[in-house]
């Protein structure tokens, strides 16, 4: 069984696109988070960005893989137009369907990752490089509202309670773009702890574990679809027959020398001596198998099965009769004789031209 | 311990054949020419961990002779295995009974027996001494009936054969399925206790195998259309009047290309199957010439009325999406439309085969593109020939030497015999293919046809 070499997507189409990736993730967190002119960024998109829509791209992609049909932000991504052709061949072409599956599961994991690694290194960048201030703004909500949900997305990191967000840092944060600002500026910046470790929490360590179960997933797929060609049949094999070159083949007559003895080796029944008498008149003396016909100068006819393969036993015995005789393959049933097949003459007629001055007889008329 | 088997029997009654079929081996040596085998031939089989050897041989030639030796050479009962032994290793016999002695020395090493016979022929009694001689041996043993022309003497041969061999199977190795051939391997497994787990290990591994094969089958067919369907020649060029002369180069090359991918996928389907000499007619029909004639295509694909619904079922699922993105406020009409306007390209496009086309280069020049085809019969017409392949090669057996002959093929009655679901996933999958757009569960959408 044949492992297409396209069963191995290219290292290529990964890396390129988790370089992408990383840019893009990059990218869009630098411009996302440079916010307004005063640097002030609003942590319900942010949250948004880091925790909600990576959260939701793990729910599509556990959906995906549920359903086993689809291709996955990769699939999605390949079959745009720009790619170099060689990528598309490689990614949908021949091979195994379901390596292949695999292998796009594994490339959308690792573009979600790669996105979310990016955006990690914009966060951290910005942190270092600038000071952000987080604010949040709704006409409808207000902090007692939005405390409860903020505390149950912190629960994964009690363990760190820097990064706990509680009711009087969300109020302190609250901003009205047309009322007074009263914000202390080191305040606002105490929510990159939390931002950190929901980015971390909701986006890189769940799509890192995936990534890892869908590389070891395409791994064992591939390694399957490795050992159904080790499962194939392999025959070893000790001496090799060849088909025989036909030899030489005995003359065919319908008539033979009067009168005759007879030996009926085939030990056939009563109506194929009366065909042989109808054909080819009564015979001198008729002989059971294996019994030798006198000696006189009558040539013997021998009955033999015309379906059965000629044997060296009857080699043995044909050889002990005298030259100038004939054999009669014969092909009967419960109603009677039959005509004999073409390939049965042929065997026959190479059998018996074996023999010196031997002839192979047939009557006339088939039966 | 590994089982081993020696086939043996009247010349030229299938042992040859059967050890063939049983093996998957097409590389046997079988014809109606009696005494094709002259020396043993041992073939190991092995899937997986398993393995087990059969060991095809000559045909008895003497013996009536060979059972008097062995008459004179045992005493009593309890010296016929050794009598068996001594003929086999006796220098005399060796010159004067060839045959018995090469059939005869696996079965004295410790192989069990099979012994083959015609069931279509009637039963004789000089079968007798053959058999008797096996019985001296003393080692499991088991008859197959081989009915090569007929079963008209089964019954007979049955009841002769009951009295030398415990067990007795009709198999005929030039028409049993697969689950025949494993009802055999199974039965094998009875012979000897030793053998027993060895031999289940190996019809188990034979089954997972044939999955193994209907997969990869499947694979092979999803690649094979995929790559056709989207296959492009292009070719870079200076003016306009160079890229208009290279048309009829770029045409051949193109298609020969294709016929090649064709031909490729159809020589790994076959040795998929173990099928490494067969030789097949389905590239020398008239129309192979001519692979790329759309009135020819009705034969593998399907006819323009058939190919239109086709279309026209895509076309509606496609338009049904909308339908449902809009919450059904569209009236349908996506279904409808999309329906429409598929069902009208592909009835009024069913000749359209590969374009060609000429392509100003931004940079000065031009380029010319042939292909891909765009012909909606295209994909049924590759899956018609591939289908008939699998399931000339399934209902096939390995000791069969004739050419694999082609018929005409019935894809539509078998796409048409699918559930509405599956066969609109078929459609709407060849539908994406012929504007090569990628299909990744495209084994799962053809598996059906392949069950």
């Amino acid at each position: 069984m044949t492992t297409p070499e396209t069963q191995r997507p290219t290292l290529q189409i990964p890396l390129m696109l988790g370089v992408l990736a990383l840019l893009a993730g990059f990218m869009a967190t630098l411009a996302f988070l440079g916010g307004d002119e005063q640097g002030r960024v609003n942590l319900l998109y942010l949250l948004l960005l880091f925790v909600f829509i990576p959260l939701a791209g793990l729910l599509l992609s556990l959906l995906l893989l549920l359903l086993k049909s689809g291709q996955g932000l990769a699939g999605w991504l390949l079959a745009l137009p720009f790619w170099p052709r060689h990528w598309h061949q490689s990614a949908f072409q021949p091979g195994s369907q379901a390596v292949r599956r695999a292998w796009l599961f594994y490339v959308s994991q690792l573009v979600g990752f790669c996105l979310g690694v990016g955006s990690l290194l914009a966060f951290m960048l910005i942190l270092l490089g600038t000071d952000v201030s987080f604010v949040w703004r709704s006409t409808l909500l207000q902090a007692q509202d939005l405390a409860p949900t903020l505390q149950l997305l912190a629960l994964p990191w009690r363990f760190w309670p820097e990064a706990q967000p509680s009711l009087a840092l969300l109020q302190l944060s609250q901003d009205f773009r047309l009322g007074e600002q009263v914000h202390d500026a080191s305040v606002l910046g105490q929510w990159w702890r939390f931002a950190l470790a929901a980015q971390c929490t909701f986006n890189l360590l769940p799509r890192g574990v995936m990534l890892v179960v869908a590389h070891l997933s395409y791994r064992y797929k591939r390694q399957q679809s490795l050992k159904v060609t080790a499962a194939a049949v392999v025959v070893s094999r000790s001496g090799h027959n060849q088909v025989p070159k036909p030899g030489l083949l005995a003359p065919l007559v319908h008539t033979l020398k009067q009168p005759y003895q007879l030996v009926n080796w085939a030990q056939a029944p009563e109506p194929c001596l009366e065909y042989i008498t109808l054909h080819f008149d009564a015979p001198l003396a008729t002989y059971p198998r294996g019994n030798a016909p006198q000696a006189t100068t009558a040539p013997t006819l021998v009955l033999v099965k015309g379906w059965e393969p000629p044997m060296g036993e009857l080699m043995d015995y044909l050889q002990t009769l005298s030259r100038g005789s004939y054999v009669l393959p014969l092909d009967w049933d419960q109603q009677g004789v039959k005509a004999l097949s073409a390939l049965h003459l042929d065997e026959w007629r190479r059998f018996t031209g074996l023999l010196d001055g031997w002839s192979v007889l047939q009557a006339e008329k088939p039966a | 311990m590994t089982p081993v088997f020696a086939v043996v029997g009247h010349p030229n009654k299938g042992k040859s054949s059967i050890v063939a079929t049983l093996a998957q081996d097409d590389s046997i040596a079988i014809s109606s020419q009696s005494g094709t085998t002259r020396i043993n031939e041992s073939l190991t089989v092995s899937i997986g961990d398993t393995q087990y050897t059969l060991v095809d041989t000559p045909g008895f030639q003497r013996p009536t002779a060979v059972l008097a030796w062995l008459q004179a050479n045992a005493g009593s009962a309890e010296q016929r295995a050794d009598a068996v032994k001594s003929f086999v290793n006796d220098g005399h016999c060796q010159q004067a009974y060839p045959d018995e002695v090469q059939l005869l020395t696996p079965i004295v090493n410790g192989a069990a027996i099979l012994y083959v016979v015609d069931g279509s022929r009637p039963y004789g009694a000089e079968y007798e001494t053959e058999m008797e001689i096996l019985r001296w041996t003393g080692q499991p043993s088991m008859a197959l009936i081989n009915p090569i022309e007929n079963e008209a003497y089964v019954e007979p041969w049955t009841q002769a054969l009951r009295q030398y061999f415990k067990v007795v199977k009709v198999f005929n190795p030039m028409a049993a399925d697969f689950d025949k051939q494993m009802a055999v391997l199974e039965s094998f497994a009875h012979l000897k206790d030793d053998w027993t787990a060895s031999l289940q290990g190996v019809v188990a591994a034979c089954k997972q195998q044939r999955i193994a094969q209907q997969q990869a089958s499947l694979e092979l067919l999803a690649g094979l259309l995929s790559d056709l369907c989207s296959y492009q020649l292009s070719q870079k060029v200076l003016t306009k009047s160079q890229a208009e002369l290279l048309r009829p180069v770029m045409e051949q090359r193109y298609f020969q290309a294709m016929k090649d991918k064709e031909a490729k996928a159809h020589a790994a389907l076959k040795s998929l199957y173990q099928y490494h000499h067969l030789e097949s007619g389905i590239y020398d029909l008239p129309f192979e010439d001519n692979l790329f004639d759309t009135e020819q295509w009705i034969i593998w694909g399907l006819n323009r009325k058939q190919l239109a619904l086709a279309a026209t079922i895509a076309g509606a699922a496609a338009g049904a999406l909308i339908d449902v993105g809009l919450a059904g406020q569209s009236l349908f009409l996506g279904a409808l439309g999309g329906g429409l306007l598929a069902g009208g390209s592909a009835w009024f496009g069913a000749e359209h085969i590969a374009d060609y086309k000429i392509m100003g280069l931004p940079m000065g020049g031009y380029e010319v593109r042939q292909g891909p085809i765009g012909n909606r019969n295209f994909p049924y017409v590759v899956l018609g020939r591939f289908v008939f392949l699998t399931q000339a090669l399934l209902r096939r057996n390995h000791a069969r030497r004739d050419v694999l002959k082609i018929e005409e093929g019935d894809l539509a009655e078998q796409i048409d015999q699918l559930p509405a679901g599956q066969k609109r996933a078929l459609h709407s999958a060849f539908e994406r293919l012929s504007h090569q757009k990628p299909v990744t569960n495209l084994d799962q959408v053809l598996q059906p046809l392949f069950i």
